[in-house]
């Protein structure tokens, strides 16, 4: 094995030692490293979550239209009428209109979209950015037909040419399932079921030649900007939402969701010093004499600090490592319950869709300074203590 | 000289109702391959005297020189650099850490400097054969006899080869067959032109000595053999 | 207050680093008053409290120096939840006037940091630990800008609210240009470069003279400002739009954010600029004399040489960096 330059020797033996000290001193060691893994485990699974969500909702905006808008009254959606499709068709660099007509339906305990779209109009898969896993789109004059998200085909128990049911006030309406989406597109269409507009407007009963929002697709993605302003500028009575601010607002309600999860975590991390602080204060009479033995020998107080550092930063670096690893488990194979449901918001009631995660190199470092650095606070002052044991007391203990 | 002091003086708990002086005014010189020893009753100050030799406590006042350098004013740093460097120290305790086999015992002065694990043991091991340890290298301490572990300790001071030597008591807690070894290594370390500084009540080390200092009551006086 | 996870820990390794601060001022005050009149059983006491100021010092001054890349890393991830921002400068405006400062901050104060840190290396070299008082006092200077740091950071993150800005492109794509659009045959963006090449190279050679006679280490010192500012102009003038690829926009923080590469080599830059000042700071605030003062030349040799590598290494991955956008 090649030998380390002989300037890193000394702090590799240190780093020696400082190993074989954790597995001397058991109790201690097992005791920080337990409750700092659960702190971490804690808080890398709400993070990565959260990266994962924020990620998948980045993605699916990609496929959401350039620009959507909806009318309001008294701040509040109301139906359009379609002739806003005309008029806005007139703006500079608009390539096409897509009228949506949609709501929500309650099926099995779950809340699911019900959308109608004119496929007559819009060639769904380019112009949606929808891809199906099985089966086909509708066409035109079909009615009756659906296409379905993959998890909703799962939530439901139903699959290609099944019938789904929809019970409304005054009507039951069945429809046979063509297609299901892609799982690529989960996000925006796990809990999707797709129409055809005009019984998408008879089923929620919204008056004829309305629409619930108008999907606007540019001819220059950089014109973005510049034409949602103009059309709030000559329609101030609709909301115009962007693409980008999609984006952002996902980023804002997933960041800040993230942010108050860690704030709440600092009182588990205070626990978590405390109790490193009394492991490494609790120094038994062996402990010092070590100290002492080690300083008649040669070692300086700055060796022993090192020493004392160096376990620090082990414990600090396996507890974030296993931390991890279980967060990943949890979020993983666990599917993260109680933080997807916290990070998810439970205002509405999802399918079942397994939880996204992403791993970033930032989060994992970020990571890994909370658990060392908060650890190297906690036990720096018993550490100096130790470290400045006189090397005399062992000969007065002899 | 190689070691000398001046005024040396150790108070324990000074300004308090226990204080002690265990060590009062103490001016003498060691010179290079003396065998010194300091003799006197228990409690006398020799543990003391000798601690402070080997740079292991602080005077409360005087100084102490190594060769010719006044190091009792040197910073915590420096001093443990020449304990590093030039001294080796016997314990009468033996003072071993459990938790390392023998030869990791040994080894241990080496883990403050530039050396591999394989240099730390090669030489560790190296000294314990020529003390007839070479069967006990793997050995706990828990399993060594208490005469092995004196000898482990010995090991351990010398294998770093320093030029000045410390002991504590030396054969206070072995049997005669160890402190026959024990002291038939004294001569051989003598030989060699090591410094050493012996706290000892054992006559056939007095016969040894170049240099006889006895303690009394905190008082350093050169034994003139009366 | 918009609290997302990186500012969250942001504040929890601040808040650490100010309680050590805080904790450990009274011992530091104690040694520097005493250190000089004390007898020897009270300087070994003093000796003692002063490998815990030494430790927590470390710690608290490690813990600042990587909380500046954090810091701006989330100040980075805030450009989604302000409006209109496109980068930090967007994020920035988003702020109150009085945050501005924070930004010169963090690149400044790095600096007093580091020269700390050299300090205390001389001095653990050294057989008597003769700048134990020296080191005391730097630190009670540095905690008024310890704590400052710390302020304006809760300041800034405190203060940070999703209200609709205007970004870069307003403040520094507007207006004259700093270097004209071409002089004779060559463009000005081409000089700039043709200019800091060779002037980074003549800093070099101070450097590397620096370590030998004192006329080379005080030309060293007096380039590294007209270099600096040659360097910023560049950075804006034109590897900016070069290597974003947009001719009109001057943005460092887009180009940093954008492009990676261009925040290490302007990292190295700067370590290679800040580097004599650190010496001369060092020997400045140590009061260097005898032992001290050869450990520090020879620390200091180390470093110049140092410095000479990370601006060599700055150029030629600035050169690669612009071969690989144009290749």
């Amino acid at each position: 094995m090649k030998r380390l330059p002989r300037r890193f020797q000394e702090h590799s033996n240190f780093f020696e030692y400082a190993v074989n000290s954790l597995f001397t001193y058991k109790t201690r060691t097992i005791a920080i490293v337990v409750s700092l893994t659960i702190a971490i485990m804690i808080l890398g699974s709400t993070i990565f979550v959260s990266d994962g969500l924020l990620r998948e909702a980045q993605l699916s905006v990609e496929t959401a239209p350039d620009i959507t808008v909806q009318n309001m009254e008294a701040g509040r959606v109301v139906p359009m009428p379609n002739a806003y499709a005309e008029y806005l068709g007139r703006f500079l660099d608009v390539r096409r209109i897509v009228p949506r007509v949609w709501g929500y339906v309650y099926l099995q305990d779950s809340i699911y979209t019900l959308m109608g779209i004119d496929p007559s109009t819009t060639p769904i898969a380019e112009e949606l950015g929808l891809t199906l896993e099985s089966g086909r789109f509708f066409s035109g004059n079909e009615r009756n037909v659906a296409v379905i998200g993959s998890q909703v085909g799962d939530a439901l128990n139903i699959k290609l040419n099944d019938q789904v049911k929809i019970t409304e006030v005054h009507a039951v309406y069945s429809f046979t399932v063509i297609g299901v989406f892609d799982s690529d597109v989960s996000l925006f269409t796990s809990d999707l079921i797709l129409i055809d507009i005009e019984t998408s407007r008879d089923f929620l009963d919204m008056p004829p030649d309305t629409v619930s929002d108008l999907c606007i697709y540019l001819d220059d993605e950089t014109k973005i900007p510049s034409t949602a302003s103009m059309i709030s500028q000559v329609y101030p009575d609709l909301r115009v939402i962007t693409r980008e601010s999609m984006k952002d607002a996902f980023a804002s309600t997933y960041g800040l969701r993230s942010g108050y999860v860690s704030v709440l975590w600092y009182v588990l991390l205070i626990s978590v010093i405390l109790v490193a602080w009394n492991q490494a204060s609790s120094a038994s009479v062996e402990s010092q004499r070590e100290v002492g033995i080690l300083k008649a020998l040669g070692f300086s107080t700055s060796n022993i600090l090192e020493i004392r550092f160096l376990e620090t930063l082990l414990l600090g670096f396996i507890s974030a490592s296993i931390g991890i690893f279980l967060a990943i488990f949890y979020d993983l194979y666990l599917g993260a319950p109680i933080i997807r449901n916290f990070m998810l918001g439970w205002s509405a009631i999802y399918p079942n869709f397994p939880v996204p995660i992403l791993i970033s190199f930032g989060s994992l470092l970020t990571l890994y300074a909370a658990a060392i650095i908060p650890l190297l606070v906690g036990t720096l002052i018993p550490a100096w203590k130790s470290a400045i044991t006189e090397p005399d007391v062992v000969m007065r203990g002899s | 000289m190689k070691i000398a002091t001046q005024n040396l003086t150790k108070v324990y708990c000074r300004g308090k109702p226990a204080e002690v002086e265990a060590i009062r005014d103490a001016t003498l010189g060691i010179r290079e391959g003396d065998f010194c020893l300091l003799t006197g009753p228990s409690g006398s100050g020799k543990t003391t005297l000798l601690s402070l030799l080997a740079l292991l406590s602080r005077p409360t006042r005087g100084k102490i020189f190594y060769e010719n350098e006044e190091v009792s004013s040197y910073s915590d740093a420096w001093q443990t650099k020449i304990r590093k460097d030039k001294i080796g120290f016997i314990f009468q305790q033996y003072n071993l850490l459990p938790q390392f086999s023998a030869w990791e015992n040994v080894a241990l002065p080496n883990l403050c400097r530039q050396m591999s694990k394989a240099e730390r043991r090669s030489q560790a091991i190296s000294i314990m054969r020529s003390m007839g340890l070479g069967e006990r290298v793997e050995f706990k301490v828990a399993r060594l006899s208490g005469g092995e572990q004196q000898r482990v300790a010995i090991a351990r001071a010398l294998v770093t080869s320093p030029e000045f030597v410390f002991a504590d008591e030396p054969t206070a807690s072995v049997d005669e067959d160890t402190a026959s070894a024990i002291i038939t290594l004294f001569k051989n370390l003598k030989k060699e032109g090591k410094t050493l500084v012996v706290s000892t009540h054992d006559s056939s080390l007095i016969r040894e000595a170049t240099l006889h200092l006895k303690i009394q009551n905190g008082t350093v006086s050169r034994f003139n053999g009366s | 207050m918009m609290l997302t996870f990186g500012a969250a820990m942001n504040l929890l390794l601040s808040v650490c680093a100010l309680l050590l601060t805080l904790g450990v001022l009274r011992m530091a005050f104690r040694i520097f008053r005493r250190w000089n009149k004390s007898d020897d059983e009270e300087r070994h006491e003093l000796e003692k409290g002063f490998y815990l100021t030494f430790s927590v010092v470390m710690v608290v001054l490690g813990i600042r120096l990587f909380l500046v890349p954090l810091y701006f890393w989330n100040m980075q991830s805030f450009v989604p939840l302000v409006p209109g921002a496109m980068c930090l400068w967007g994020v920035f405006n988003a702020l109150p006037e009085g945050a501005w400062p924070s930004l010169f901050l963090k690149i400044v104060l790095p600096a007093a940091y580091l020269s700390w840190l050299l300090l205390a290396r001389i001095n653990s070299s050294c057989r008597t630990n003769p700048l134990i008082r020296n080191l005391m006092a730097l630190f009670m200077i540095l905690t008024p800008f310890l704590l400052i740091d710390f302020g304006t950071e809760i300041y800034v993150l405190s203060q940070l609210s999703p209200v609709e800005v205007s970004c870069c492109s307003s403040a520094i794509d507007v207006g004259t240009r700093l270097v004209p659009g071409a002089i004779g045959a060559v463009s000005g963006q081409t000089l700039l470069l043709l200019i800091l090449f060779p002037y980074s190279m003549l800093y070099v050679a101070s450097l590397i003279l620096s370590t030998k006679n004192r006329a080379a280490r005080l030309n060293a010192l007096a380039i590294t400002i007209p270099i600096g500012i040659l360097l910023v102009v560049t950075i804006t003038e034109t590897l900016t739009p070069w290597l974003l690829r947009l001719p009109f926009h001057h943005c460092p923080f887009c180009l940093f954010f954008q492009h990676p590469l261009s925040l290490v080599f302007t990292v190295l830059f700067w370590f290679g600029l800040a580097t004599p000042w650190l010496s001369l700071a060092t020997r400045q605030l140590g009061r260097l004399n005898g032992e001290a003062k050869e450990v520090e030349y020879r620390l200091s040799k180390t470093l110049t040489t140092y410095a000479a590598y990370a601006i060599i290494i700055a150029m030629a991955l600035m050169l690669v960096d612009i071969l690989i956008v144009f290749s």
